[in-house]
């Protein structure tokens, strides 16, 4: 079957959603890295609060991701 | 006999936040290092040697050995992003041998670190901690080979328990007699990441420093003279790449895992916008209503203080002072002057005396309620709870110029105001740590004055005078938090945090816990409370007591409708916010008095070592601004209200 993908903004993901990251801005990115996230990882999104943060799964530990931040990162939901 | 040689050795704890480095430091050291589940909590960092056993300090050569053990702040890599990463990357530059904690559940987060560490090239060891969540969750990890590729000796453990801590002891004290045979040596350093060190090696004393400098750290390379080039960004980027494809290698190869557990649904539930804040809600009322106002400042206190303190305690002393000295009850104006002998039996044992009033206070009333809250603090901490409710207020803490982070000093501050004004370090910048710092100032009560306000709140008939309270300091919270963040300059709302797993806490440790917090409080208090008590049952004797009452008079009666005696609330509490509240419980006051009061008590300055704390963090003028704002707001708040929306409670 072939995927099709769309782009979109982290803080627009569901929850229970996996997505692809894509793009992550350059003075984040080195805390996400050491983190274990980084351009490429496919995700599960945990939570998402209204106007709030993101809570992402990788592996067995979750982080969270503040609004402000999720929506400067590119991710690609498959549809 | 030849003489004892002393050497020193340096031994850096080194771990991501939250995976157990101070429950570790509190084995090997016997020495309590405030431990909880939420990360960052080591920020004064906590030094002290290992303990050792007679025997082992005893060595048959001649030189005797101390090993010095550092609990590092918590950090995900080394660097100088922040003030916790610099300070760990210098203990590990200075360190002899690194013990690097790792989480079992979080390797791939963890190991980024263990990889950065052994490309400094230290001799190192691994403590493998929490193996038994990691069970409990089914992730299988492979020790063996996950050690013979890293190159570094692993020791899995269970912290809390102690399990693996003996074997950790044993390994670090053998290390230097054993020499050339010792486990501890320096891991496999990565061949990518060496070629991109290779270059500054020989502009630095230490391979770590080189390899700081290749990862574009600005500090080390100022401390070298040395211009970071234009690629400098790139090349830390290749880098931290290449140790990221390293671990995911890693994990790949040596971790397994199935299946999820209840607990694991329970922290999902927490994290639910609407099932949260639903929880949130209820804890909240669980914890300040019924846990803190009706059961510890009514019943328990109510046993302490009447049945012990008022009844039996003071009453003792009065009769052992009155042998000696009189005590007077009535015109005491001028009766230093008039009558020495009865103005020393009444500042001894009097209506304010030091022997009697003061005690009552502080082990009646102030031990209880501290306790009371802490307890319930450490509960909340220790399950994994608090992180979580970082994550559902990040939302409206930004608008208030903070970030979701800001919850733990703010919630803190229900214990002592004062170390938590301490803790707003764990937020980003100036502006999310001055916000904090007037919150803290302006709306958040400490401990012992919540519980007085707790028990005289749920005192009156009904929850009304309760949630009346509560919800105006909701409102003046998030006026003055939404102001303050249109008005102070700069940038808010950095929140990217790890959510620690939900934990059942350990008696042990909320009963140490819980202990170590209460008695650094109480050791505090007790010479406050004497200092203000003395002065206040001198001010008495000697008839300045009276004169102060009158000249805030006009304030208290006209501004605020409460009776004269209140004024004495507010002044001493100037000095101790818990002391001035205290005197609330003697003066009889109808219910819009007492929501008045306790609203005009709350709002009210902070106490005088919150200002030495604040001007230390910050500076004079902001301690000073907080301080003065506390008055107009206090004042001009309890003024309304008291003419407005008291009149409907009676």
């Amino acid at each position: 079957m072939k995927k099709t993908l769309s782009s979109l903004k982290l803080n627009k993901i569901k929850p229970s959603k996996r997505f692809l990251i894509h793009k992550i801005p350059e003075d984040i990115k080195y805390e996400l890295i050491r983190l274990g996230i980084s351009e490429g990882d496919n995700l599960l999104c945990v939570a998402k609060i209204p106007f709030g943060p993101v809570v992402l799964q990788k592996d067995l530990q979750e982080i969270a991701i503040g609004g402000k931040f999720a929506s400067l990162i590119e991710v690609s939901q498959e549809v | 006999m030849p003489a004892l040689v002393q050497k020193s050795i340096k031994v850096a704890l080194v771990g991501n936040p939250n995976v157990g480095k101070s429950v570790i430091f509190n084995h090997l050291t016997g020495i309590y290092a405030d431990v909880s589940n939420y990360p960052g909590t080591t920020i004064e960092i906590a030094k002290a040697p290992i303990k050792l056993n007679q025997e082992e300090k005893l060595p048959p050569e001649s030189i005797s050995y101390t090993f010095n053990l550092v609990d590092t702040p918590g950090v995900y890599g080394i660097s100088s992003f922040n003030d916790e990463e610099i300070a760990t990357r210098d203990y590990i530059l200075d360190a002899d041998i690194i013990v690097n904690v790792v989480s079992a559940i979080s390797l791939s987060r963890d190991l980024f670190l263990t990889k950065q560490l052994a490309d400094i090239g230290k001799p190192m060891i691994i403590v493998l901690n929490l193996i038994d969540e990691a069970e409990f969750r089914k992730v299988e990890i492979n020790i063996d080979e996950l050690s013979r590729a890293l190159g570094i000796k692993i020791i899995p453990a269970i912290a809390v328990t102690g399990f693996g801590m003996e074997s950790l002891k044993q390994e670090i004290i053998n290390a230097p007699e054993l020499k050339d045979q010792s486990t501890i040596h320096p891991g496999t350093i990565s061949p990518a990441v060496n070629a991109l060190i290779e270059p500054f090696l020989d502009l630095t004393f230490s391979r770590g420093e080189a390899m700081l400098i290749a990862e574009a750290d600005k500090n080390i390379a100022e401390k070298y003279n040395f211009q970071l080039p234009e690629n400098a960004l790139e090349l830390r980027e290749k880098i931290y790449k290449i140790r990221r494809k390293e671990v995911d290698e890693l994990c790949t190869a040596c971790v397994s895992r199935q299946g999820f557990s209840k607990r694991v649904f329970l922290g999902k539930v927490l994290l639910n916008p609407l099932w949260g804040s639903v929880c949130a809600t209820l804890i909240l009322y669980l914890f300040l209503y019924k846990f803190l106002g009706n059961f510890v400042a009514g019943t328990v206190v109510d046993f302490f203080e009447t049945n012990f303190f008022n009844n039996i305690y003071e009453p003792f002393v009065r009769n052992i002072v009155s042998k000696f000295f009189p005590i007077a009850h009535d015109n005491l104006d001028n009766l230093l002057a008039s009558d020495p002998k009865s103005a020393l039996g009444t500042f001894l044992a009097g209506d304010y005396g030091i022997l009697t009033l003061t005690v009552t206070y502080l082990y009646g009333l102030l031990l209880p309620l501290v306790l009371g809250f802490y307890l319930g603090l450490a509960i909340l901490e220790d399950s994994g709870y608090l992180p979580r409710l970082a994550v559902l207020a990040d939302g409206l803490l930004t608008r208030l110029g903070m970030n979701g982070r800001a919850i733990i000093p703010l919630i803190l501050g229900g214990g002592c105001v004062t170390m938590a004004v301490v803790t707003t370090r764990l937020l980003n910048n100036k502006k999310e740590k001055l916000i904090a710092m007037s919150l803290l100032g302006l709306a958040i009560p400490c401990s012992a004055q919540l519980g007085v306000i707790q028990g005289l709140l749920t005192n009156i008939e009904g929850i009304r005078p309760w949630l009346v309270w509560g919800l105006t300091l909701v409102v003046i919270f998030g006026v003055v938090g939404i102001a303050m963040n249109k008005l102070v300059p700069g940038d808010c709302g950095h929140f990217i945090s790890d959510i620690p797993p939900m934990r059942i806490p350990r008696f042990n440790n909320l009963f140490k816990k819980t202990f170590t917090r209460t008695k650094v409080f109480m050791d505090e208090a007790t010479g406050a409370f004497f200092v203000a008590a003395g002065v206040v049952a001198f001010f008495q004797v000697a008839g300045f007591l009276d004169k102060i009452i009158i000249f805030f008079e006009p304030l208290i009666t006209q501004v605020l409708l409460l009776p004269r005696e209140v004024g004495l609330s507010f002044i001493l509490g100037m000095i101790r916010r818990d002391f001035g509240a205290f005197g609330l419980l003697e003066i009889p006051l109808t219910p819009s008095q007492i929501v008045t009061s306790c609203l005009v008590l709350t709002l009210f300055v902070p106490c005088i070592a919150t200002l030495a704390v604040m001007i230390k963090e910050r500076n004079l003028k902001s301690a000073i601004s907080i301080w003065l704002a506390s008055w107009i707001l206090a004042f001009g708040f309890g003024a309304v209200f008291a003419r407005f929306v008291g009149v409907f409670l009676g």
